[in-house]
């Protein structure tokens, strides 16, 4: 038995210390950017991780350089997620009730025709829905990336999902106490599923606030004021006359929001991806 | 309708076609006011799913005037026969080719290094879960950051990896514009940023596994690595179903890293094939819907696999 204890002691040791080299590799390029993203010059001193000469003239050129109206991409960031994950969350919050707690006839077939949808990839529809949003005028503005990801499947399933545990007891008894469909909606299936709202909000607020293909196709030739975060970053990445001080502190600027709240949501976040793995 | 067949005679039968019609007014109401809940939802996915999934199809059999062509533009993406007049079939095999490398580089890397990692965190040293929470981070952050940071580590010259290498008088390496870097530094940008996501579902799969099994094996002096072998893998084959197919349509849709990283180059060696589409996006949609259509087609048919033999197995 001892012995066995001896193993396993062992064995929690050469993990950690492989899992802490890991830890150190993954975050030393982070370390390096932050630290470079305060360097007064950058070029003669690419290596250390603290800088020799500490200055925040990156962040002031950074946020004063007109060609990269960072706070304006911020801005426009901030606008289209969370004006996208409200409405997603009304939209598919509905449907998730609609499909998962109300009975009306063709549910199961419309379900099942938006089920077998979630097999064909994103890509497919990449070209005609640029054509689309020409067609409404709408390619270059936040409605362009607003619109077309509020009819996901994905989170609405598990809305659906959620709605369709809560007891079938408590329906009844709002119903018999004369509540409608809507208020039976809003006063009981809504707040028993607060936490699964969390999930869904968060998760669609970080695949906005990240998302690169479809704004970088939509805002095609839009005004610079116009780009959402990720694609302004990619603009001062297509630009070579800037320093490595300069766009590490772009870089930082770009991750800090989402390290915020990674800090503070960062079990419900893992918990949220883990579960994705369970649909076998 | 089924009221009206009845002759209507007595009073009787006129309150009952009367309670009748009521009812059903009821029930269409309440119909129509749940299907009202789903609608918002139905008419943006109708209009931004189903009408662009048709009409993409339909763009891709349409050509330059617009007159229908029937497969003209397959054709001349699929075959050599039109390489004198146009680049189409070059640029397709060339994407697709670049694209299948990936493909075959990155979903080995993608599956062994965050199972490597999950068996260490469900060893649960001291830490673990800050190291979890540090290892999951750089998923959270959007590709053209995480790029920007990279490039500068991997530049030549002024790059961080470089300045060390000078420092050690060591040869430059460029790594951004010569081969096979230029896929080594797309791969490992590649794992240091997703590999979070199945380490995280590969450890939800171990973590369900019973801890007594393992105890069991090893009183019979069974090794760590032989226990992992023979239990831990065969009870954790569903989990690894889904992240390998989860993986493989994740790495068919790369665009980002090389997009951002090499612009596709040295050479085109890196230009793959969603870059392909971009490029004709604007100028020739018909040619670009053809080539995701196409793209599109393979991953159809890898998540059709996995369905028939999740059946398959299921039926078992």
């Amino acid at each position: 038995m001892t012995k066995l204890k001896l193993v396993k002691e062992r064995k929690k040791i050469v993990s950690f210390v492989l899992l802490l080299l890991l830890c150190i590799a993954f975050t030393v390029p982070l370390l390096w950017a932050f630290g470079t993203s305060f360097k007064k010059n950058a070029l003669t001193d690419p290596i250390s991780i603290f800088p020799k000469e500490f200055s925040f003239k990156n962040y002031v050129a950074l946020f004063s350089n007109e060609n990269a109206p960072v706070l304006r991409w911020f801005g426009n960031s901030i606008f289209v997620s969370g004006v996208h994950t409200v409405l997603y969350l009304i939209v598919a919050s509905l449907a998730g009730y609609a499909f998962g707690v109300l009975k009306w006839k063709g549910r199961n077939l419309v379900f099942w025709l938006l089920l077998s949808t979630a097999m064909i990839p994103g890509i497919i529809n990449l070209v005609s829905l640029y054509q689309l949003t020409k067609t409404l005028s709408i390619n270059g503005t936040a409605l362009a990336l607003i619109l077309p990801g509020l009819g996901g499947v994905l989170y609405m399933f598990l809305l659906r999902q959620n709605f369709m545990m809560v007891p079938k007891e408590l329906i009844e008894a709002a119903k018999l106490d004369g509540c409608t469909s809507f208020g039976i909606f809003i006063r009981v299936i809504v707040p028993l599923s607060t936490s699964t709202f969390m999930v869904v909000a968060m998760m669609t607020f970080i695949n906005s606030w990240n998302d690169y293909l479809w704004p970088s196709v939509a805002l095609a030739g839009a005004d610079v004021n116009k780009l959402t975060l990720p694609l302004g970053i990619a603009k001062l990445l297509g630009d070579n006359n800037m320093d490595n001080g300069l766009t590490m502190a772009g870089a930082i600027v770009s991750m800090l929001p989402t390290i915020i709240v990674y800090l503070f949501l960062q079990n419900r976040i893992i918990e949220s991806v883990a579960n994705s793995g369970s649909k076998e | 309708m089924i009221s009206l067949k009845k002759p209507i005679g007595n009073t009787d039968e006129k309150t009952d076609k009367k309670t009748f019609v009521l009812t059903l007014a009821k029930k269409s109401g309440k119909q129509l006011s749940a299907m009202a809940f789903a609608l918002p939802f139905l008419l943006i996915f109708a209009m931004f799913f189903f009408y662009p999934f048709f009409n993409g199809i339909r763009i891709s059999f349409l050509n330059r005037q617009g007159e229908f062509v029937w497969f003209q533009n397959y054709q001349r993406i699929l075959s050599s026969a039109f390489d004198d007049v146009f680049t189409y079939h070059k640029d397709f095999l060339n994407g697709l080719g670049n694209t299948l490398l990936f493909v075959v580089i990155s979903v080995p890397c993608l599956i062994v290094v965050p199972l490597i990692v999950a068996l260490l965190l469900d060893i649960q040293p001291k830490g673990y879960k800050v190291f979890r929470a540090i290892l999951f981070m750089p998923t959270v952050f959007s590709i053209s950051s995480v790029v920007l940071m990279w490039k500068q580590i991997l530049q030549v010259e002024t790059g961080f990896i470089n300045s060390f290498f000078k420092l050690l008088n060591w040869r430059q390496i460029d790594f951004l514009g010569s081969q096979p870097w230029a896929w080594i530094s797309i791969l490992i940008v590649t794992i240091w940023w997703t590999m979070g996501t199945n380490m995280v579902i590969l450890g939800a799969g171990l973590k369900n596994i019973d801890k007594s099994i393992y105890e069991a094996a090893e009183m019979d002096g069974a090794s760590y690595l032989r226990t992992v072998w023979s239990i831990t893998l065969p009870m954790l084959v569903g989990q690894l179903v889904v992240v390998f197919v989860m993986t493989l349509l994740a790495s068919f849709n790369i665009y980002g890293q090389p997009s951002l990283l090499t612009a596709g180059g040295p050479n085109r060696s890196t230009q793959v094939l969603l870059m392909v589409v971009l490029n004709h996006l604007y100028d020739r949609p018909w040619i670009a819907s053809s080539m995701s259509l196409l793209l599109g087609l393979i991953m159809i048919a890898i998540s059709l696999t996995q369905a028939m033999l999740i059946k398959l197995k299921g039926r078992k």
